[in-house]
């Protein structure tokens, strides 16, 4: 019996638990609202969003980058080479 | 459309709003009205989604390497406008729970990332595998006692609980690392439905996991 050999973020994540259910479809709905109230430093009193956001890497990110856009991040700022994260 | 170096930073100042229900107000009037008003607003949403797709092209400083600074561009340019008719189209879902801008910038942000994506594997083959081991697909329990640790016992439940469809997307996005919005496109489908068919995956892995006692921290060995 052979194995693909997974590693530990890997099972981690065909093991994350992503319950409670929310589309990405009704995250990008709420995702507006979720990150100003990150940027004001308040709770995000979404439990469904937290999940989300932690279960999948593309709202993640995209998430991140409104964020950035919020705290004052300037793309234009940036220089080619630099790590805006 | 080009950025008229009047509307840049002009939209974050939020020219007739005291506070965000009053300038959410000015985005709304304004862009489901007509005439002048309607095209600064117009102009002003352009250049703040703009900013938006920067975004996410600026966290990501080796797309220029790859892919060159002309097709950057195009991105950046094909994203802002596709961003701002999703914007203009969904205008009447908009229900202030946030400020107008920051609700716009996301449509800009979900744009530049997907097209980033698929530039990026443009030309990158995604194979679907239908299995992850070599394993017997009816395993026997000695097979299951042989799967010691959890990346055995996983291995095997991927292969034996998990539908086709539900392996290879799995598998696609999780061990090989495939961007959900690409892979999507190849399948013909959408991010919503990939997320609950790895949804669907994950439920049916910690169920049987949990069964075989591998979530709860219990041991193979102890279960003897």
């Amino acid at each position: 019996m052979n194995y693909t050999i997974l590693t530990e973020a890997q099972i981690a994540a065909l093991l994350f638990d992503s319950e409670p259910w929310l589309s990405c479809d009704d995250c990008f709905v709420r995702v507006d609202g979720y990150v100003e109230r990150a940027a004001a430093g308040l709770c995000s009193g979404d439990p469904e969003m937290d999940v989300h956001l932690a279960a999948c890497p593309a709202c993640r990110d995209e998430a991140d980058i409104l964020l950035a856009l919020l705290t004052g991040f300037s793309p234009a700022e940036i220089s080619p080479g630099s790590d805006p994260r | 459309m080009t950025e008229p170096a009047t509307a840049a930073g002009r939209a974050e100042a939020a020219p007739v709003a005291e506070n965000v229900h009053e300038e959410n107000l000015y985005w709304l009037t304004a862009l489901r009205g007509e005439g002048p008003e309607h095209h600064e607003a117009l102009t002003e949403l352009w250049c703040a989604v703009r900013r938006a797709a920067q975004a996410e092209i600026a966290r990501r400083p080796d797309l220029r390497h790859r892919l060159g600074q002309a097709r950057v561009s195009e991105i950046v340019d094909s994203a802002t406008d596709e961003a701002t008719a999703a914007v203009l189209r969904h205008l009447d879902e908009f229900e202030g729970r946030s400020r107008f801008l920051t609700w716009a910038y996301k449509f800009g942000v979900n744009c530049a990332y997907a097209e980033t994506r698929r530039a990026l594997w443009r030309d990158r083959p995604v194979e679907l595998d239908d299995h992850l081991t070599a394993a017997d697909p009816a395993p026997s329990p000695a097979q299951w006692v042989q799967a010691k640790d959890l990346a055995g016992a996983l291995a095997v439940a991927i292969d034996t609980v998990l539908t086709p469809h539900q392996r290879s997307v799995a598998l696609a996005i999780i061990v090989q690392g495939v961007p959900i919005d690409v892979l999507a496109e190849r399948l013909g489908t959408n991010r919503n439905a990939l997320y609950k068919t790895v949804h669907d995956a994950r439920v049916r892995l910690r169920a049987e996991l949990r069964v075989r006692g591998y979530l709860d921290g219990e041991r193979p060995e102890a279960r003897r």
